[in-house]
């Protein structure tokens, strides 16, 4: 009972949060870094330059990620393929 | 004495060593660069939006930067990276072949990091200093902590390449000197596009 009262109060919560942010953007107009250059061009090199911080790191940490994944994917391929070990070649031993 | 007459208390498994996906020496080498892109993005990233909201740029009474020189440095050090490379490539195959372009690639980050000093002094002489306009604090800012990358990078080559003449060298501490060089190589086609046009 008391579990389902918590989903159901966070459902809740979860909800008046997005329709404050769909129904009062003006808030975002608060931030004094974003809105304080008065010339379009400031203001976009503020945003571009903001989304580029926020995406690089999951870009550079993301590709490292994949990247080994790759090569530990091959090196177990690698292994799969080759024989054995003390397997002998020759029939009659 | 086999594995089968031992006690079952004692059990000896003869542990199939995985090969690792990489040395312990690039995966520490790669972190570290990642924080060095985030500090590189960082400084980057302010000089646009200051850059950005200057009424006139460049600086009407700053020396004008050495576009067409550095662009020269740069294949300069394009082909230094390309030679590292070619180095581990060869150091894999046959390791006597990669002594040339090894010591070739290790010429020429010296020659670019020594053309840098050369364009600082003129740009020094005609004015441009870091206290004179953001355009100076900047470029000697950015492009000083990358000349100290690469001055770092080519101590680290040479250091190979001492360990090579030795017969020490292991693959492994050939590759991490290389990721380092392939990051200071790779950053500074950004800088150059961000900072000089």
């Amino acid at each position: 009972m008391l579990h389902r009262s918590r989903n159901l109060f966070g459902a809740v919560a979860a909800f008046l949060f997005a329709t404050a942010i769909v129904y009062a953007p003006r808030i975002a107009v608060a931030c004094s870094v974003c809105t304080s250059g008065r010339e379009e061009e400031n203001q976009m090199a503020f945003l571009l330059t903001t989304v580029f911080m926020s995406v690089l790191p999951l870009a550079v940490i993301g590709t490292l990620g994949f990247l080994l994944w790759r090569r530990i994917q091959s090196i177990e391929a690698e292994s799969e393929a080759a024989p054995p070990p003390g397997a002998s070649s020759s029939p009659n031993r | 004495m086999s594995a089968g007459t031992h006690s079952p208390g004692m059990r000896l498994v003869a542990e199939e060593r995985q090969p690792r996906a990489v040395s312990n020496g690039v995966l520490g080498m790669c972190l570290f660069i990642i924080s060095e892109i985030m500090f590189f993005a960082g400084m980057v990233s302010a000089f646009t939006i200051i850059r950005a909201s200057a009424p006139i740029w460049p600086p009407p009474d700053q020396p004008r930067l050495p576009i067409e020189a550095t662009a020269f440095n740069s294949a300069v050090l394009l082909l230094s990276g390309a030679l590292v490379i070619l180095a581990q490539r060869r150091f894999s195959r046959d390791r006597s072949t990669a002594r040339v372009p090894l010591i070739a690639a290790i010429a020429l980050a010296t020659f670019f990091v020594a053309f840098q000093g050369w364009e600082w002094v003129s740009l020094l002489s005609q004015g441009l200093t870091m206290t004179s306009s953001t355009l100076g604090a900047f470029f000697y800012l950015i492009v000083g902590t990358h000349a100290l990358h690469a001055l770092a990078a080519i101590g680290m080559l040479f250091s190979v390449w001492r360990r090579f003449e030795r017969g020490w060298l292991q693959p492994s501490q050939l590759a991490t000197a290389a990721v380092f060089w392939y990051f200071v190589v790779g950053a500074w086609p950004v800088i150059y596009w961000r900072v000089y046009l």
